[in-house]
């Protein structure tokens, strides 16, 4: 049994490992992004984390920067979710288990694992908040930890997300700007069932693309980030809205877009690289470009979006990075594309701090 | 003895089995049906790797899933793939240490197979027939006493489906319970079967003369 959950954990570790391969080629860009984590993200975890604890605010006002948070972590989650095995590799790694217990026991363990980051993130705010004595702050810390339980019950990246979807936009208010959320699952659910067992041709690239796309955990985070920041932008326009503020939701969505069209990108090239004769067969070369470009459509969707919520200078730069990020295949040309952005970045943001 | 109670298992809405019943003694059984039959789903199932909605499976009095019952049993079928993103070696001392087994008759399987000169290969670049060979080669080494073969022939070249052949008669006549499932004829191969089953739509099995 030890051995096996040694391995387990080895095995877990080794996927980690695997995620961020592309970012470790490059010490220099790996210190730029350091760098821009800093920046982009230090201004509004200050504010998420001063605005969380701030006495002032009650129950209503605090809880959009706590789902903000748990948003943010669920993109990451997202992220690792996208490393996860094939199911043929899972059977394998389930048929050395020694007991159907010690396997439910890895499982779980990995589940637990697999969630640190929320745990690592939001369990400093669950002590503070039941330690600050205040009614209200316990009534968010039992809700916080409502939400983690949820969270980790279920190891599977869907049934995470939604639930963690349901806890943290419906069950603390029921507002008008959550209803975009409902929307964007209903419609999941509808496209999904229209896709069931359709069969598919080299004349329906972009019915299989839509139905690749929304099967990915990531892609459905983009939305629901993109979404979400929509919505949080009106909540904010009614409180007047701060300068850090501002910087907050830019960072936060720029970062978001950012990353994950790059996972989406990377998915989508190992999606057409894993079947790569199967489109050799049944596509022209001029169909195969489409198939590769068909991935910028969420980007645009995105972009466009940012045009709507933040200033035009952040709109069009955040548009060219998504593009770049999600057609181009090499690490070479992902890494310059990430230099630019963050070189902009910093100086658009010392413009906003100023 | 492997008995299998009232199994009931299916995929969503689609029924595979209902209530099969099945007692198979130790030798060499061979398991056929039409695509889409359940004959991978079955083996799975006695594997542990998948769970039925219903019913009961047992070992030499084993419990399906019990520490006692899965260091009895191994499986070899294509969707059971070996960790892609690991070296052929990798994958060997990893069985060896998870199995409580020496690298010994690992090794032994896997020079017989002629997987010796890609042990430093990734197994995501091994060919069909080699992914073939490196799980049998797993399977095999640990000695089971039930083991689980799912389609062990497809994309064998003829050496190692005479080596295949002559392991699974050994196996036999050491004791164990060989399950073969496949849509082939078994007279294909030189194998001399105890069974020959046919598992057909809903569950149903039928003997079928050797």
């Amino acid at each position: 049994m030890g051995t096996y959950l040694l391995f387990r954990c080895e095995l877990f570790w080794q996927q980690a490992r695997h995620a961020f391969a592309p970012l470790q080629q490059f010490s220099l860009m790996l210190l730029l992004v350091a760098g821009h984590a800093l920046i982009g993200l230090w201004a509004p975890l200050v504010l998420l984390g001063f605005q969380l604890f701030n006495p002032e605010l009650d129950i209503t006002e605090r809880w959009p920067y706590l789902q903000m948070l748990l948003v943010m972590l669920l993109c990451w989650q997202g992220a690792v979710a996208w490393q996860q095995k094939s199911v043929a590799e899972q059977y394998f790694v389930e048929s050395l288990a020694p007991s159907a217990q010690t396997l439910w026991l890895s499982n779980k363990l990995m589940a637990l694992l697999n969630q640190l980051p929320f745990w690592f993130f939001t369990l400093p705010v669950l002590i503070y908040l039941l330690l600050s004595g205040k009614t209200m702050a316990w009534l968010d810390a039992a809700q916080l930890l409502l939400v983690l339980l949820v969270l980790c019950w279920s190891f599977p990246a869907r049934q995470t997300s939604w639930l963690a979807l349901v806890a943290v936009f419906v069950l603390p208010q029921l507002s008008l700007w959550s209803l975009p959320l409902l929307i964007l699952m209903l419609l999941e659910r509808v496209l999904l069932h229209l896709f069931s067992g359709n069969s598919f041709s080299a004349g329906s690239l972009f019915r299989y693309w839509l139905y690749w796309f929304i099967g990915q955990q990531q892609n459905k985070a983009l939305l629901l980030l993109i979404t979400f920041v929509l919505a949080l932008w009106q909540y904010w326009l009614a409180q007047k809205l701060k300068a850090e503020a501002v910087v907050f939701i830019h960072s936060v969505f720029i970062w978001g877009v950012a990353l994950l069209c790059y996972a989406q990108q990377k998915l989508w090239q190992q999606q057409l690289a894993s079947q790569h004769y199967f489109w050799l067969s049944c596509c022209t070369a001029k169909q195969r470009l489409y198939l590769k470009l068909i991935n910028i459509l969420p980007v645009l969707i995105g972009a466009a979006l940012a045009l709507f919520v933040l200033n035009a200078t952040a709109a069009v730069w955040t548009i060219m990075l998504a593009v770049v990020l999600t057609v181009w295949p090499k690490v070479t040309l992902l890494s310059v594309a990430v230099l630019c952005f963050m070189l902009l970045l910093v100086l658009h943001g010392q413009g906003l701090w100023a | 003895m492997l008995s299998i109670k009232d199994l009931s298992f299916g995929y969503g809405q689609q029924r595979l089995f209902s209530n099969l019943n099945l007692q198979l003694e130790p030798g060499l059984h061979w398991l056929s049906g039409a695509n889409g039959s359940g004959k991978s789903s079955l083996l799975r199932i006695v594997a542990a790797l998948n769970h039925a909605s219903q019913g009961s499976i047992h070992f030499r009095q084993h419990q399906v899933g019990s520490a006692a019952y899965q260091a009895l049993v191994s499986i070899s079928a294509d969707a059971v793939c070996p960790l892609q993103d690991n070296t052929v070696e990798g994958i060997l001392q990893l069985v060896a240490r998870c199995r409580g087994i020496p690298m010994e008759p690992l090794l032994l399987h896997a020079k017989a197979f002629m997987l010796q000169p890609l042990l430093r290969q990734n197994v995501a670049v091994l060919s069909l027939g080699q992914q073939k060979k490196l799980s049998l080669t797993l399977a095999l080494a640990a000695k089971p006493q039930l083991l689980l073969l799912d389609e062990p022939f497809n994309a064998l070249d003829p050496e190692s489906l005479v080596y295949c052949c002559a392991q699974l008669q050994e196996a036999r006549q050491q004791g164990a319970l060989v399950l073969i499932a496949s849509h082939l004829s078994p007279q294909s191969f030189q194998l001399k079967l105890d069974q020959h089953l046919e598992l057909k739509a809903g569950g149903h099995l039928s003997v079928v003369p050797l």
